[in-house]
């Protein structure tokens, strides 16, 4: 999780909440301005959470974008301006290749909400917000998603132990070192298997899921956390309200057109940019206030 | 590494060999006879019912509902139907989606000028009449011979609006 970032510390609700509308709008909106909006808010608050090194890690977005963009005018011949025409003599046209810039910047920033959400909405957070109402399905979910980080974790662990008692070491052959590899995998996947009936015995031993179970939980409703919630909501309502008076349309087919641009459908678009930019605007004010405060930045 | 060198140069030889009736078959000019057709393409029938049409084609339908006025154009022996129509629509810069199913070798036409199958209720379509005979096949199967009259027509009622009912498979008979 990032260090100037304090909208992951909300209540798992609200942060939820926010993940929620973020990514519906996302995935609903084809106005290229909201694309831009969402897209732009999605890189900024990833590489809010991760830091410098999110530049190395989000590369394998770029072509799931570039193929998006490359496919649809391959297969879609629909548009009024034609560009040229393919070996096959259907056209390509310019409104197919909008549109499959369009739907490749939405799959790319979809991609991205999900990254945040995963940083922010730890299994925890998850086990909190539907342990109650879907016991098993949260479990199922929450055991999923640190899945990989684990078995990575334990890999690193059976590697060391093998080779502490002399197994693949970097003096053995290749065929050797690829045997223990193996044998590795194996270990690991047993231990997978014991600990997943180990946790599914220990937390029916506890009453798991049985109706009057209260479980701890660090998490409280405070005045801030009511207000954020208060805000999100506005957003959603208000971006909802606009979308469905037709504000934010964009059509792509057969010519582009876009809604009319008015000062009220400005405001669509600045409320939604508001909204996908909340955890950012958040972490730039409570740094701006630590420092006005007199406190030492960060290094 | 001799002998490589050796086979690398018989093996360019050959495939020059191969090539040289390829790049001089494209330069021989097409000599088969030149007719002369008529062609044209029209979709009236969403007129009367522009209500169906989808809203954001609406704009895209002609006030008189020709798309293309008869035009006489020329053509070579032996050019099929989808021919002159591919043709004639680069030349007049009409939009036009096709698509080719390789088992019958038969092409389908979804969309001309932007107004595709459907546009207009689940009975609208492009139909090809040849000197006044829808037929039941392909435009791509058709043979044209010289003089014919050759129309495409937009039906909103799988061709029963148009005269083309047997073709478009409404009825088994005709009344």
């Amino acid at each position: 999780m990032g260090r100037g970032d304090n909208f992951s510390s909300y209540h798992p609700g609200v942060t939820f909440l926010y993940f929620a509308l973020v990514l519906g709008f996302s995935m609903i909106f084809m106005h290229p301005a909201c694309l831009a909006v969402s897209l732009a808010s999605a890189l900024c608050y990833a590489a809010l959470l991760e830091g410098a090194a999110v530049r190395r890690r989000i590369w394998y977005i770029l072509p799931v974008f570039l193929l998006a963009a490359l496919v649809n005018p391959l297969f879609n011949h629909a548009g009024v301006t034609i560009l040229c025409y393919l070996p096959r003599g259907n056209a390509l046209t310019l409104e197919s290749v909008a549109y499959g810039l369009a739907a490749g910047g939405m799959l790319a920033s979809a991609l991205l909400w999900l990254r945040c959400f995963q940083a922010v909405i730890t299994s925890d957070k998850v086990m909190y917000l539907f342990g109650r109402a879907v016991p098993a399905l949260s479990l199922i979910l929450s055991m999923a998603m640190g899945f990989i980080p684990r078995f990575r974790q334990q890999l690193a662990a059976v590697n060391q132990a093998q080779q502490g008692i002399g197994r693949g070491g970097p003096e053995q052959s290749r065929l050797q070192r690829m045997r223990v590899r193996v044998n590795a995998i194996s270990i690991l996947v047993s231990w997978a298997l014991e600990n997943a009936v180990d946790t599914a015995d220990s937390m029916k031993s506890r009453g798991y899921g049985l109706p009057g179970r209260t479980a701890f939980s660090i998490y409280r409703m405070e005045p801030r956390d009511r207000g954020m919630l208060a805000w999100l909501l506005w957003c959603g309502f208000y971006i909802t309200c606009g979308a469905l008076a037709g504000g934010m349309d964009f059509q792509y087919f057969p010519m582009l057109r876009s809604a009319k641009v008015t000062p009220l459908s400005i405001s669509f678009f600045m409320v939604y940019l508001a909204l996908c930019l909340t955890p950012v605007i958040l972490a730039g004010y409570s740094a701006w206030r630590w420092q006005a405060q007199g406190g030492r930045t960060e290094h | 590494m001799c002998a490589f060198q050796r086979w690398r140069r018989r093996v360019i030889l050959a495939a020059l060999v191969c090539l040289m009736p390829a790049v001089f078959g494209c330069e021989k000019a097409d000599d088969r006879p030149v007719h002369s057709c008529t062609v044209s393409i029209r979709c009236e029938t969403i007129l009367g019912h522009l209500d169906r049409c989808k809203p954001e084609k609406r704009e895209l339908v002609p006030q008189d509902g020709w798309i293309l006025r008869e035009q006489t154009v020329q053509f070579r022996e032996g050019d099929s139907a989808f021919d002159i129509l591919e043709q004639v629509c680069r030349e007049n810069q009409i939009h036009l989606e096709s698509s080719l199913t390789p088992l019958y070798n038969s092409v389908y036409i979804e969309g001309i000028h932007n107004i595709y199958e459907f546009d207009v209720g689940s009975g609208s379509g492009w139909m090809f009449r040849a000197n006044d005979e829808f037929l039941n096949y392909s435009c791509s199967g058709y043979q044209v011979a010289q003089d014919d009259v050759l129309c495409w027509i937009y039906t909103c009622d799988y061709g029963e609006d148009i005269g083309g009912r047997f073709a478009g498979g409404g009825a088994q008979t005709q009344p």
